[in-house]
């Protein structure tokens, strides 16, 4: 799975990975995990990152051909 | 409310199970509980944060490696054909606990902090036996040696990678100095101690972010 996080964090006047984490209520290293693809985050945390940078889920997270 | 049932009928087994074997066979399953029941009462009673989902899937998956660990040593104790005694039952505590924590805290921290967490810790266990076994003494201040190079090392391996070497050195002298005594389960208990935090010290030196 594809993600777009940190595109939408520069547009949302480029907040923090920690500001974010805190905001959703996660670890920096799970921000970090979730940028660089490591980690899918549950449905829940998802609409939760979705909604602290003012977009869709399924804008944020893009399903990859074989996932 | 289901789910809850269950876990509390195997949570009274499980402290029930610790007990019979504190009593009957060693104090050391004093670890069982602490172990199981230190960090779930630390964070119900909100004194350190609860784990996020991410946390979580590195907690299930530290127990799963200290599971692993907890089978090969049982293969390891049976193809050496050791006596099964007290020493066994220490080790096949002591090692999972260390295994659990060190890969808990290390996957789920960023670099530095899991290096300065795991370092720290082992370093200081160092210092403080020969402290505790020999007082402030000539003896005390040779025995401090390897706790103060390990520090050492976990402070300059957090700022240059290629100081993580330093504890592949570390395994490789614990290996010379333990490959003759493997005879006891003690030792093995005590050379697994060393090797799983530097092992994982060095491997976690040299990843990214």
């Amino acid at each position: 799975m594809k993600n777009r996080l940190r595109e939408f964090r520069f547009k949302n006047d480029e907040i923090t990975q920690e500001s974010l984490a805190e905001l959703v209520g996660v670890s920096r290293q799970t921000i970090i995990a979730i940028e660089k693809g490591r980690f899918n985050p549950s449905v829940k945390l998802a609409l939760k990152i979705a909604r602290v940078l003012r977009c869709r889920a399924e804008d944020l997270f893009i399903i990859e051909e074989g996932d | 409310m289901l789910q809850k049932t269950f876990i509390l009928i195997f949570d009274v087994i499980l402290i029930s199970v610790a007990l019979t074997l504190i009593q009957t066979v060693s104090p050391w399953f004093s670890f069982l509980l602490t172990g199981l029941f230190l960090f779930p009462i630390l964070r119900m009673s909100g004194l350190i944060r609860d784990l996020d989902e991410r946390e979580k899937a590195v907690d299930n998956l530290s127990s799963n490696i200290a599971l692993a660990i907890v089978f090969l040593l049982a293969m390891f104790y049976t193809g050496m054909g050791y006596e099964i005694g007290t020493d066994c039952f220490i080790s096949f505590i002591l090692i999972p606990f260390a295994a659990k924590a060190i890969f808990s805290a290390g996957l789920s921290l960023s670099r530095n902090q899991s290096i300065s967490i795991i370092g720290r810790t082992v370093g200081l266990i160092f210092i403080g036996f020969a402290v505790l076994s020999h007082g402030l003494s000539v003896t005390t201040a040779i025995e401090i040696i390897p706790g103060v190079a390990i520090l050492a090392a976990t402070e300059l391996s957090k700022r240059w990678k290629y100081f993580g070497l330093s504890f592949l050195a570390f395994i490789v002298v614990a290996t010379l100095v333990y490959w003759n005594n493997f005879d006891r389960v003690t030792m093995v208990t005590v050379y697994a101690l060393f090797v799983i935090p530097f092992s994982f010290l060095f491997v976690r030196s040299f990843s990214k972010e």
